[in-house]
């Protein structure tokens, strides 16, 4: 008789700090979000081969603050076979340099491989600026990046070959991103992007109250677990599909 | 009281459709809509008087009434959702441009309203939402967006509730709610091939892939969808779903409740009348559905309640061609426009219509599709792959309704199996995808069994109880699954508008609103063929011309319609300005988007400024878009 009490109210305990643990490290945990869209994978074109002497650029304008750029290439030679590359990005074409990064392609089976490029210091928001890749001159293996065509709405630059302006319907493929935490991420959305905002507001409390009707309905039979369900089921499933998604 | 809550809306809808669309064979529209709306508001009124004075109870636990509540409000938000996106944001187009197009017409013109792609000509298509609609905005005057906001949520909320019902006056609260989850929820099994989407490949983000498969997670290869993405794809198809599901409850308590017998009936006939004349499609599946009721009181010797079943259903289908529309047309053999043609075509039988059939090339991002096959067979692989649940909730339907005496499953089942029959008997010839329509509301109504069945085996106590409830689980596992994953991906619909100029377009669509109305405009550049218009090109200038600003675009839409006269007329007036062109479609406005246009047409427009056959009205605030009057009969 006495012990129900005590198992249920460490039951509730336990659920609370656990939904309380997940909600603060879904907040705080810092993620890259993908701030320009993506085009689809069928229309990307290969541009090369690129070197130190044909230098691919693209000039850029950030939706938001730009904190890593990803650019689609392609190592030739054995497959594992790495290549350092250098990213730098500039004001403007021949310019001062805003920021830079360095990372390291491989050649695989896959082709193409998203390479990141963590910058420096971050890009500023609506302001044009030019990006072009420092592929080293000793550098054994070909290198092809990727493309697109048909001057795509997710591109609103140019792609550059040599400092030189390409076909104007062409752009260097990439995609611009920015860490933040969730409640960085929130604060941005709130400003830029409130319909989003407002509907993941709405979801969240409908699912919070489907979730605690759920964990009632299932502790009228299974009373140890009306508080796991009603309190922990949605922020662990907000985590698996939030990690999954952007870490 | 959750019963009588629940179909509430369903029966509303159905009584408040007919009366509107009779009054509107009769009497002006001014009338009509004023008629139909004070009418129900006393009606609305009167109830709630006569269910307080009732002592009726809320006999549901706190706990699953918390659970309804939470659930319905993620649903109906996840409505709003896809509706708004459909608008604002370029994910579908037939809202926009068709039925809110219709509606914003007959929110302005006499009665009956013309096409606004084919302003000389009535289009007989889904009246009957669409003036429920341009009834609300003539009797409250609001926008067109709130307006249609409006019915989606009531009329979704109504199916919802009025499928509970209907369930629960059979079979009880706990079935009558999984039923309707089954029915929101069931979509293709794509989750179980989301490995296979193109995750990583080129992008780093799995979130920015996942957002991308929102819609696509689903609909299937097998051109059908699930019913969670309807208020984006057709709000009247809600509508009639809720009149519909008025219909079956009503039939329900006209079985079951002698009393109310003679009322029960009537009404049911009149809400399986309204369904019929606002989702054309819908009516043979229900048709089939109360017929095999009706065989079954034949077969178990309830001779009186088969016959009056029976009556309601032919009342029913009778009172389908009350209000105007392609039903009507087709008994009356109306010579006003033109209408789809269905061919006996049992060579297809047991065959699905795929996507293939609309886009040669189109493929699942989750699952290997036969390619370039435009039918499958029921028992193809990709069938067997996007719809298992179906095949388990036939299966363990009829196993129920045999073996453990569930016989009020077998209307369930006979509905849906028509959905899905429909398909391989006849084909539309007009445009041979529109046939796959049947297989989606198979979808919605085998979900709807699912939820029956699973609610039947999670309470099963015969033999093999573990084994039977542990099919229960994986029924609505495969049922829901993609529905569940498909929630976080939701808000990314709305994350970016697709028009560039939209506050401008908006401006433009007022200016034009507030004009006397019957104009028709020339869009330049604008679409010239269907195609074009379901298109987000010319950053979607044409549509807030056609539907927020209530102004026809004499394009020819479709086959309907005089489509090819209208079509090859628009497009010599789209390439010269051609003034004999102009003048037969009887074109009096050019809209224009001076920075989307080419060299040609700039030279083409300035030139008919300086001769006087374009004279500027009105210029957005960014200049983004300008309105001239075509004056014809001028030197060219």
């Amino acid at each position: 008789m006495c012990q129900e009490p005590v198992t249920s109210r460490a039951t509730t305990s336990v659920s609370g700090l656990a939904a309380a643990l997940l909600w603060l490290a879904l907040l705080l945990i810092p993620a890259d979000w993908s701030v320009s869209s993506v085009p689809p994978t069928s229309g990307v074109i290969n541009i090369g081969p690129v070197s130190s002497y044909v230098v691919p650029g693209q000039t850029i304008l950030p939706p938001e603050r730009v904190t890593s750029i990803a650019v689609p290439i392609r190592v030739g030679g054995p497959f594992g076979a790495e290549v350092a590359i250098r990213l730098s990005v500039l004001h403007e074409i021949g310019g001062r340099e805003i920021a830079a990064a360095t990372s390291t392609a491989t050649s695989s089976a896959a082709g193409f491989e998203m390479v990141e490029f963590g910058l420096d210091r971050a890009l500023p928001a609506f302001e044009w600026s030019y990006m072009e890749l420092e592929i080293p001159f000793e550098t054994e293996w070909p290198i092809v990046v990727g493309g697109a065509t048909a001057d795509r709405p997710e591109f609103p630059g140019q792609l550059y070959l040599r400092g030189e302006a390409g076909w104007p319907d062409q752009d260097l493929f990439h995609q611009l991103l920015r860490r933040q935490s969730l409640a960085q991420r929130a604060s941005t959305m709130w400003s830029l992007h409130r319909p989003t905002f407002l509907a993941y507001v709405a979801i969240l409390v409908a699912a919070t109250l489907a979730c605690l009707g759920l964990g009632l309905v299932v502790g009228e039979n299974q009373p140890r677990l009306k508080w796991p369900v009603a309190l922990a089921l949605l922020p662990a499933a907000t985590a698996v599909y939030y990690f999954y998604a952007l870490l | 009281m959750p019963v009588l809550l629940g179909a509430a809306g369903g029966v509303g809808i159905g009584f408040f459709l007919m009366t509107l669309m009779a009054l509107l064979r009769t009497v002006p529209v001014e009338w009509a809509v004023g008629m139909t709306f004070v009418t129900y508001s006393l009606l609305a009124v009167w109830a709630v008087v006569v269910v307080r004075q009732r002592d009726l109870t809320w006999d549901v636990s706190r706990g699953w009434t918390v659970l309804a509540i939470g659930l319905v409000s993620l649903m109906a938000t996840g409505a709003a959702i896809h509706f708004a996106s459909g608008i604002w944001n370029g994910a579908t187009h037939e809202n926009l441009v068709v039925r809110m197009a219709m509606t914003s017409q007959m929110a302005r013109g006499d009665w009956p309203p013309g096409d606004p792609y084919a302003p000389d000509f009535e289009r007989l298509y889904r009246y009957t939402g669409q003036a429920w609609g341009a009834a609300v905005m003539r009797a409250g005057g609001v926008g067109l967006f709130e307006a249609i906001l409006a019915i989606t949520l009531v009329s979704f909320t109504a199916v919802v509730g009025a499928i509970f019902a209907t369930v629960a006056a059979m079979r009880g609260y706990a079935a009558g709610f999984l039923g309707m989850v089954g029915f929101v929820t069931a979509a293709h099994a794509n989750f179980l091939g989301i490995w296979k989407a193109p995750i990583g490949e080129y992008t780093v983000s799995r979130g920015e892939i996942l957002a991308g498969l929102d819609r696509e997670l689903i609909q299937g290869f097998t051109g059908s969808h699930g019913f969670f993405i309807v208020p984006g794809n057709d709000f009247t198809s809600l509508v009639g779903l809720a009149a519909g599901f008025g219909a079956a409850f009503l039939a329900v308590r006209f079985v079951r409740d002698r009393p109310t017998r003679f009322a029960a009936g009537g009404g049911a006939a009149v809400c399986l009348g309204a369904m019929g004349a606002t989702g054309e499609h819908f009516l043979p599946i229900a048709v089939a559905g109360f017929g095999l009721t009706v065989a079954g009181f034949a077969g178990l010797r309830r001779w009186r309640s088969a016959l009056m079943l029976a009556v309601v259903t032919v009342f029913g289908v009778a009172l389908a061609l009350v209000p105007q529309g392609a039903l009507s047309a087709i008994v009356t053999a109306s010579g006003t426009g033109q209408r789809a043609t269905f061919g006996f075509t049992p060579e297809n039988f047991l065959t699905l219509p795929t996507d293939a059939m609309l886009y040669s090339a189109r493929t699942s991002p989750f699952f290997s599709v036969p390619l370039g096959e435009t039918r499958v067979s029921l028992a193809d692989p990709i069938v067997l792959k996007e719809l298992p649940w179906v095949w388990l909730a036939f299966a363990s339907g009829a196993l129920l309704a045999l073996i453990g005496r569930r016989r009020y499953l077998v209307p369930f089942i006979g509905a849906a199996g028509v959905g899905f029959l429909i398909p391989g008997l006849f084909s539309d010839q007009t445009y041979p995808i529109n046939i796959a329509r049947f297989t989606s509301v198979g979808v919605y109504l085998a979900g709807l069994l699912a939820g029956l069945v699973v609610a039947e085996m999670a309470g099963w106590r015969g033999r093999f109880r573990a084994a039977v409830r542990a099919l229960a689980v994986v029924v609505a596992v495969l049922a829901i699954g993609s529905w569940v994953i498909s929630i976080p991906l939701w808000p990314a619909r709305i994350y970016e508008t697709a028009n560039v100029s939209l506050v401008e377009d908006l401006e433009t669509a007022d200016y034009l609103r507030a004009a006397p109305y019957g104009r028709r405009a020339l869009v330049l550049p604008g679409p010239t063929t269907l195609a074009d218009v379901i298109s987000d090109e010319w950053e979607g200038q044409h549509k807030f011309v056609v539907t927020f600003g209530a102004t026809s675009v004499p394009l020819g839409l479709d086959a309907y319609s005089a489509g090819a006269w209208y079509g090859s007329h628009y497009r010599r007036a789209y390439d010269t300005l051609d003034s004999e062109a102009m003048q037969a479609l009887g074109i009096d406005t050019v809209v224009v988007a001076p920075r989307l246009l080419g060299e040609a047409r700039a030279a083409l427009v300035a030139a008919a400024e300086a001769n006087g056959r374009l004279t500027l009205e009105f210029t957005s605030s960014g200049g983004s878009r300008m309105v001239y009057t075509y004056v014809p009969g001028t030197r060219d």
